[in-house]
């Protein structure tokens, strides 16, 4: 306990350091002879200023985004020659090659963007820690465009992510290339971050996923191969970071409204309320600039009366973010979400003659509670090769849950992080960073807890001709109530080939690890006939990861306008892998099962074409996940995996009307936990999961009309036992911009 | 720039093939969703109060071969005619709702009193084996013969058990 807190201690020394450090070199920097870029961005068809566009010299960490009038500078640069990057979403991204720069005269630059509304970005920040061409990428990568995020008009992620390849979630758990499987919400093997910072709950590592604002995101990326070397515990399955948007130069008003209705089930045995359960969602959106400063607030309600009896929720969310542009060196931004929320409970159905019906007893489950999040980035470009990055963020989560078994909760999570990025004359870039993380919860099935991790992270890349060669470390230090309970070193190697400038073949390894949740360790607690008892002799598991892949990337080839392929094959061997299994008294543990191994493969393929008339994407995922023991050899299938995952969604955009139809494919789960199928009953019988939904959708001047189905066919599985999946919903979404 | 477009439509072309081919051949795995069940449905009244020796109660199913005068026997193996079991009655409730699900054909149902914890002989293979062991019978309730008939459900209401 004392080395943690002289690490601490250490840490807050760091800390002082280095903001020491800031003060001295702004002070050196606003000395300097202003020498600077300038320009105005338009577009090329219309010759209308471009607002917003974010302009990068290539190579270092300046930049700054264009105003109203579309003009931009970019100041306090030596003289040289520079690359800069203009993009925007919506246009194609540009590049200025060898601007020259010198003393005295400013460089002016006249830009024009060319329109391209491809849907996914091509650049993303996560797989790296930095800007990087998606091509560069050492890790597979899925990144989702704001174009498709506002197709679907969701309320929740889960329902963008669930048609990405390799991604499923059971129960609103998160599941990339099948390493967390279920584990009852208690733990996960995939990192959830908001703009970078992690967003797992502190007691069971759970995602909320009421506290992203789903209008508001700008992207979402993917990373699929353990992230654990950069973002340390639950990244060693991936990681899945939400980017939110800045709010635009333009004042900006929207008011929209989503009416759903749900089906009754087409079963004459399973109907279960006289009328149709409704949703509604209603969203006020304002953003406007603030002088150099934008910010953005968001202020959402939500009535949903569910598919089934007791997944009704209602629920207050607002939030906000301020981005801070105080000038070319100096930016923060704080983002704050507040969610006020009550929905129902229910583990288990009534019957699998009443799958819609909670079971006796149970009727009057809920939960209510307020999460609040309070993120803050501070980001200071020392020098155009360096660039220093804070990141703080708090967590507070209180609930109660009432019915027949009452619990309460209260969890706290505090996160700060300082990241240093340097680009050295030899073309290389080094990422330096700390982290600290503390985590506090009192809840009744888990008892009063305190966990804090410090980490430390370091990774190289160096570029050789066509190769970039990138290596990552990262220390970590996990106490859970002032016992330490892991010290872990998680080192990452990666080469990436590109060959061409739309091929590139990559290929990486790595170790992660992952600490047990406090909901893992203590939880003390009954699920129907079952009892989930305390471990508190849980070790972190490990695992070794190892992925070789291939991208190809185009733009414009005859009538494509945009061809991606990314191929995969990945394996990933785990040790004192923890999964929760009932005993023969039908108790659940948690424990560390000796080994563990899930591998397999990905094809994916997006195609746009005809101008933007056609997007179509799809991908298959296979997966051989399987229990193995102390020599090695395959014992049992993990449970809660799909073997095979198939994605197809086709989208036509022609004369302002946009329509879409999505196929979502899972094989049927070979292995489950708690019921097995019984052949001479038929109970617990489980299926392939087979849903199609459609979307068509226009815009009439300022409005914007959306019509979608979800689950046209009204196919019905169950994913976890005795819990029927999704009925059909009919939306109808309205928008208009004031 | 010729040779790239070939090379690029054969690939895109070999793409395709193989992502849609993958995809249809592991969605001809068309098993087909949920359907509508059979079973037995109802509600068990536990008119007497509950012995303290008692942790639970459940309605049972055998097939129809069960021999009802031979269940105190301990050479007899009631666990062979021993088809499924409801969700556990708890201790204490004076009324519980029950469904079974079964295929279609004929079953003997009877509520019956459990010595252990209901999760506990569910778990246990080899107390499960030895069922007999551990129930007792109510004194008031015989045995229901009943017939299950495809996507129907059979009601057995108005039980009234006493142990």
């Amino acid at each position: 306990m004392k080395v943690f807190w002289r690490n601490i201690l250490l840490l807050n020394r760091l800390s002082i350091g280095s903001l020491t450090l800031l003060l001295i070199t702004f002070q050196q920097l606003t000395a300097q002879t202003n020498i600077s870029i300038q320009g105005r961005v338009s577009a090329a068809k219309t010759g209308m200023a471009l607002p917003g566009v974010n302009i990068q010299i290539q190579h270092s960490s300046l930049g700054t985004t264009s105003d109203l009038e579309g003009n931009f500078q970019i100041s306090n640069l030596t003289p040289g020659n520079y690359q800069l990057t203009f993009s925007m979403m919506g246009y194609a991204p540009h590049t200025a090659r060898h601007v020259a720069v010198v003393a005295g005269i400013p460089t002016e630059l006249q830009i024009k963007l060319k329109l391209n509304v491809l849907a996914s970005p091509q650049v993303v920040v996560t797989s790296s820690r930095k800007e990087q061409d998606i091509l560069e990428s050492p890790f597979s990568v899925s990144a989702i465009g704001p174009r498709e995020i506002q197709a679907k008009a969701v309320v929740n992620m889960v329902d963008i992510l669930t048609y990405e390849p390799g991604v499923s979630t059971i129960k609103g758990q998160l599941n990339i290339r099948g390493t967390s499987g279920y584990t009852m919400g208690a733990g996960t093997r995939s990192l959830l971050m908001i703009d970078g910072i992690p967003m797992l709950g502190s007691a069971a590592g759970n995602v909320t996923w009421g506290l992203v604002p789903s209008s508001e995101v700008d992207r979402v990326e993917i990373v699929k191969s353990g992230g654990s070397a950069l973002y340390g515990s639950s990244a060693m399955g991936g990681v899945v970071n939400i980017i939110t948007r800045n709010a635009p130069p333009q004042p900006e008003t929207r008011i929209s409204t989503k009416i759903g209705v749900y089906s009754q089930p087409r079963i004459d045995q399973w109907k279960w309320r006289d009328s149709p359960g409704l949703l509604y969602d209603t969203e006020f959106s304002h953003s406007r600039s603030l002088g150099k400063h934008a910010a953005w607030l968001r202020i959402q309600q939500r009535r949903d009366d569910g598919f089934m009896e007791l997944n009704w929720e209602e629920a207050l969310n607002i939030s906000a973010k301020l981005k801070l542009n105080f000038d070319n060196a100096h930016s923060a931004s704080i983002f704050m979400n507040v969610l006020k929320d009550r929905s129902g409970l229910m583990s288990v159905w009534k019957s699998s003659a009443n799958p819609f019906e909670a079971p006796q007893g149970s009727e009057h489950d809920q939960t209510s509670g307020i999460k609040t999040v309070l993120n803050g980035h501070y980001n200071y470009v020392h020098s155009p090769a360096m660039l220093i990055k804070t990141k703080a963020s708090a967590y507070w989560n209180t609930w109660t849950g009432s019915g027949a078994d009452p619990d309460y909760s209260k969890e706290s999570r505090f996160y700060e992080e300082m990241q240093t990025s340097k680009t050295w004359p030899v073309k290389l870039t080094s990422i330096f960073g700390i982290t600290l993380q503390q985590n506090g919860v009192d809840a009744q099935i888990f008892g009063q807890h305190q966990s804090e991790s410090l980490a430390a992270f370091l990774s190289i890349e160096k570029k050789l001709g066509q190769f970039t060669l990138s290596a990552g470390d990262r220390w970590e230090t996990y106490h859970v109530d002032g016992r330490n309970q892991d010290q872990v070193f998680s080192p990452q190697l990666a080469l990436n080939w590109k060959p061409s400038p739309w091929l590139a073949l990559r290929l990486s390894t790595g170790q992660g690890f992952r600490v047990p949740t406090v909901a893992e360790m203590f939880t003390s607690a009954r699920r129907s006939i079952f009892t989930v008892k305390p471990n508190p002799d849980l070790v972190s598991e490990t695992s070794v990861n190892r992925e070789v892949g291939l991208v190809l990337l185009t733009g414009q080839t005859g009538v494509l306008d945009l061809l991606k392929l990314d191929v995969a094959l990945f394996h990933n061997r785990f040790e004192n892998f923890i999964e929760p299994i009932p005993d023969s008294n039908a108790v659940i543990h948690f424990e560390n099962l000796a080994d563990a191994r899930i591998m397999g493969a990905e094809i994916g393929l997006g195609v746009s074409a005809f101008n933007n008339l056609i997007d179509y994407k799809s991908a298959f995922t296979l997966l051989d996940p399987v229990e193995l023991n102390a020599a090695g050899d395959v014992i049992d299938t993990l449970s809660y995996r799909h073997r095979y995952h198939w994605i197809s969604t086709l989208e036509l955009h022609y004369w302002g009307w946009d329509a879409s139809l999505e196929y979502r494919y899972l094989s049927r789960m070979e292995s489950v936990e708690l019921y097995q199928e019984n052949d001479m009953t038929g109970q617990d019988i489980r299926v392939p999961v087979h849903v199609w939904n459609a979307g068509l959708g226009t815009s009439y001047g300022s409005w914007q009309l959306l019509f979608r189905v979800e689950n046209m066919f009204q196919y019905y599985y169950t994913q976890l036992e005795r819990n029927i999946e999704e009925e059909r919903i009919f939306t109808l979404s309205v928008e208009k911009q004031l | 720039m010729r040779t790239r477009q070939y090379s690029l439509s054969a690939l895109i072309q070999l793409a395709v093939i193989v992502v849609l081919g993958l995809g249809f051949l592991t969605t001809c795995d068309n098993t087909g969703d949920l359907e509508a069940v059979s079973g037995v449905q109802g509600v068990v009244k536990i008119v007497s109060s509950w012995p303290d020796s008692l942790k639970g109660a459940v309605v049972v199913v055998f097939d129809v071969a069960l021999d009802l005068d031979r269940l105190n026997d301990s050479d007899y193996v009631v666990i062979d005619h021993f088809i499924t079991f409801s969700d556990p009655i708890q201790p204490g409730l004076d009324q519980s709702e029950y469904f079974i699900q079964l295929q279609p054909g004929g079953y003997l149902i009877m509520t019956i009193g459990l010595l252990v914890k209901p999760a506990q002989l569910l778990a246990d293979p080899d107390m499960f084996q030895q069922i007999q062991k551990y129930i007792v019978l109510p004194e008031n309730a015989m045995p229901r013969g009943i017939v299950i008939q495809k996507g129907q459900i059979n009601y057995q209401d108005a039980w009234s058990v006493q142990f």
